[in-house]
């Protein structure tokens, strides 16, 4: 049990958190080291119960990771008669609501329903992405069209034009997910050579990773940082080059 | 979502039960003693001794456990084993971590043990290319979760069986 994402709470008689504390994996000179990240203290109104306050007392130094406390870590979140949250002190964003308690906007992003509460469009600084029953636009040009496990993306060519008849190929890519629904893995085929390699082959220049993306999650929610960067020459310097991994079968 | 491989009961595709690879008592207990010296020759070898790119392969052994050798060093290894397969590592500085066993799914998670109440004690998950992580979860007298303690299945080598922290 090395504890580098460990996790603990409290509640108060009603169930609603009182304190969060975690550790995780923060970038120091020798690669990573585990640290507290977080020791979250949180503030509820009485008696609507809704989240007032968020204070994070970690070590100064590794207070930014994890939950971050924002340029004004005292100030108390905001929310309208519908409990909706309004504002956010810590990221310091707006948000306002539809007659669906939809977000309509948050911060300088604003999103599109219709009367049945299906999402439209979404425009920010990423540009102006707009959804129609699974595909994809971004900018008016197609992106990609969504599946239950997975999506397909439009490749275009490289420095060329961006317009439906350009699409060079669509590259399926795969999801595993957990029992939350959340992504842990994704894949795709980019080679087309029906194997999903999982290294990159050192002695060639080209990557040959076809896993995508990979995410851990804390039991309380917040993606984990810092996974797969431990120095294997560690492990060569405390004698202990010859791993033994107990239950790789079961 | 897909179904998560379950240890109980193995499915032909997808067997969770090691490869029988027939070793008898003696060549068991010599596969043991040749591990403890290939694990003496690295406690000796400075990082500098090794020469890059090193391969590093990953083999299963009579036991049923899995440990991974320097190339330069299988020749030391006495026994039965299967090669599982390998990893180079280009230069010393690289950062790597990395368990690679053929065959299995690239992402794979398990809750495995409960409290009689049904609270889950473990989580299991693994991520191809990876160890496998866990969670060990507290609960109060209400079962509202008050920690998750997180581990690594690692061993530190042949004779320990305490998991490696690093």
């Amino acid at each position: 049990m090395n504890n580098y994402y460990q996790v603990s709470a409290s509640y108060d008689d009603v169930g609603n958190i009182l304190s969060i504390t975690r550790r995780g994996l923060v970038p120091d000179a020798n690669c990573f080291t585990p640290q507290e990240i977080d020791r979250m203290t949180l503030v509820y109104d009485t008696p609507s119960n809704r989240l007032l306050r968020v204070g994070d007392l970690a070590p100064t130094p590794y207070r930014p990771y994890g939950f971050k406390p924002g340029v004004s870590p005292s100030a108390e979140y905001v929310h309208d008669n519908n409990g909706n949250l309004t504002f956010d002190p810590h990221k310091g964003l707006m948000m306002q609501y539809n007659f669906l308690n939809l977000p309509t906007s948050i911060g300088a992003m604003s999103l599109t329903y219709d009367a049945t509460g299906r999402k439209w469009k979404k425009d920010g600084e990423f540009g102006e992405v707009e959804y129609d029953n699974g595909v994809e636009y971004r900018d008016g040009v197609l992106e990609a069209i969504y599946a239950p496990d997975g999506r397909l993306v439009a490749e275009y060519p490289s420095g060329g034009n961006r317009s439906e008849g350009d699409i060079s190929r669509f590259v399926a890519e795969y999801w595993h997910q957990d029992h939350l629904g959340n992504t842990r893995l994704a894949f795709a085929d980019f080679n087309e050579d029906s194997f999903i390699e999982i290294k990159d082959n050192p002695s060639t220049g080209e990557n040959e990773l076809e896993i995508t993306q990979e995410s851990h999650y804390y039991p309380f929610g917040m993606g984990h940082m810092g996974h797969g960067m431990l120095l294997l020459l560690q492990r060569i310097g405390t004698c202990s080059m010859v791993l033994k991994e107990m239950k790789t079968w079961g | 979502m897909v179904d998560l491989p379950d240890c109980s009961p193995p499915t032909p595709e997808e067997g969770c039960q090691p490869p029988d690879l027939g070793c008898t008592e003696v060549e068991k207990q010599e596969q043991e003693a040749s591990l403890a010296q290939i694990y003496n020759a690295i406690c000796n070898m400075d990082a500098g001794d090794f020469t890059y790119p090193l391969t590093i392969k990953l083999i299963a052994l009579c036991d049923g456990s899995t440990a991974y050798v320097p190339d330069t060093l299988m020749s030391m290894l006495e026994g039965p084993y299967l090669l599982l397969d390998e990893i180079v590592v280009s230069s010393p500085s690289e950062q790597i971590d990395v368990v690679i066993t053929k065959r299995r799914p690239l992402f794979a998670m398990h809750f495995d043990r409960y409290e009689p109440n049904g609270n889950i004690q473990r989580l299991r998950w693994k991520v191809t290319g990876r160890v496998v992580k866990f969670y060990e979860f507290g609960y109060d007298p209400l079962n509202r979760l008050l920690s998750g303690n997180y581990g690594e299945e690692r061993l530190a080598s042949p004779t320990d069986i305490t998991p490696l922290s690093i």
